[in-house]
């Protein structure tokens, strides 16, 4: 159940309304759509490859188990990303998690490949800059990661992340900005230490 | 928020705007003016710049591949809890037969210590109230629910 017969795909409420009445195989369907993008918000989230997959189909079970809640006048990706949210932050309150992205060197994973028509000095620089924002939003209190995360990443609007987290359109407004402005100074911070040595 | 008056903003104003501006949620009339002033400052030019190097860098935070067998395992979840919701409905349904039955069983003791049972079965209709209800037993020991218990007026009813 993807495609209808004049070729366009079943919307999420077409396909939801076909899992509520019991169909329950057409849940594949919302899983096969969301997965990839919610397993990296996750993962951009949390920085454990493992963890990542395991919290994103905790996730589904969930969205599952609350489809009945969920109304067709509201968004069914603000309602997928809300679940994957919370499962997330409970995952980090519990664990209290200190090494975050440090992992990702060491598996090779997320770590940032440069492409394109650029010298090797560029490439060089570019994945420096990488490394140095992935640490930096390991530094960044959650919410302020969280919101760049949904911005920046999803390319939500502050409209559809206020729908996602339950915040203020200015509480939004406040941890992007001094999100971004906090990242910037840990990478000028880091930067210049690395040129320093 | 701006100096209105000289239609100009200062470059503190437009940093307290600048974010918003790369977001594209500012209001037409705040985009237009953070616009202008950017166009002939050098100083908040880079500092957007800077914001979108960070905004950059986040976005080429490369994506993960999933696990093989990722949906699959996520199906058989659903139709694991789909599986346990129906035994426990079951479990429910049999609990409350099993219920109704004992509290009769134990309440209505079609031989009453003393008697004998063939008194028993010349027992006349009695009714029995229970939980704000009136049951009542004839001679085979079937009991049916007769409604609820009102005053003693309704004694004749049976």
């Amino acid at each position: 159940m993807t495609i209808k017969k004049n070729g366009t795909e079943f919307s999420d409420d077409d396909v939801i309304r076909s899992v509520k009445s019991g169909n329950i195989k057409n849940f594949e369907v919302i899983v096969n759509r969301y997965k990839r993008r919610i397993v990296n918000f996750v993962y951009r989230m949390i920085g454990d490859y493992d963890e990542a997959q395991n919290i994103s189909q905790e996730a589904f079970f969930q969205i599952y188990r609350k489809i009945g809640k969920y109304k067709e006048n509201s968004t069914f990706q603000s309602f997928i990303y809300t679940v994957a949210k919370n499962i997330t932050l409970n995952y980090l309150k519990k664990s209290k998690r200190i090494t975050f992205f440090s992992q990702l060197s060491a598996k090779g994973e997320g770590e940032y490949i440069p492409s394109g028509d650029i010298t090797p000095d560029e490439k060089i620089q570019k994945v420096e800059r990488n490394k140095m924002v992935t640490r930096g939003l390991e530094n960044l209190i959650i919410n302020q990661r969280l919101a760049l995360i949904l911005k920046i990443y999803l390319g939500f609007s502050y409209k559809k992340i206020a729908e996602v987290t339950g915040w203020s359109q200015p509480k939004i407004e406040t941890l992007i900005s001094r999100g971004k402005v906090n990242l910037k100074n840990y990478v000028n911070l880091q930067g210049k230490g690395v040129k320093d040595v | 928020m701006f100096n209105k008056r000289e239609n100009k903003m200062k470059c503190s104003e437009v940093n307290l705007l600048l974010s918003r501006y790369q977001d594209n949620e500012l209001d037409n009339y705040s985009g237009e003016m953070v616009k202008e002033h950017l166009s002939d400052c050098k100083s908040c030019r880079m500092e957007l710049g800077e914001l979108q190097r960070i905004s950059l860098g986040i976005a080429e935070i490369r994506d993960v591949e999933l696990k093989e067998n990722f949906t699959a395992e996520v199906m058989s979840m659903v139709a694991q809890h789909k599986k346990t919701r129906f035994a426990g409905r079951l479990v429910y349904i049999y609990s409350f037969v099993f219920a109704i039955f004992f509290i009769f069983g134990v309440l209505i003791d079609p031989y009453p210590a003393g008697g004998s049972s063939e008194e028993n079965s010349k027992m006349e209709l009695s009714s029995i109230l229970l939980d704000g209800q009136k049951f009542t037993s004839d001679n085979n020991h079937n009991f049916v629910i007769i409604g609820l218990a009102g005053g003693n007026d309704e004694k004749g009813i049976y």
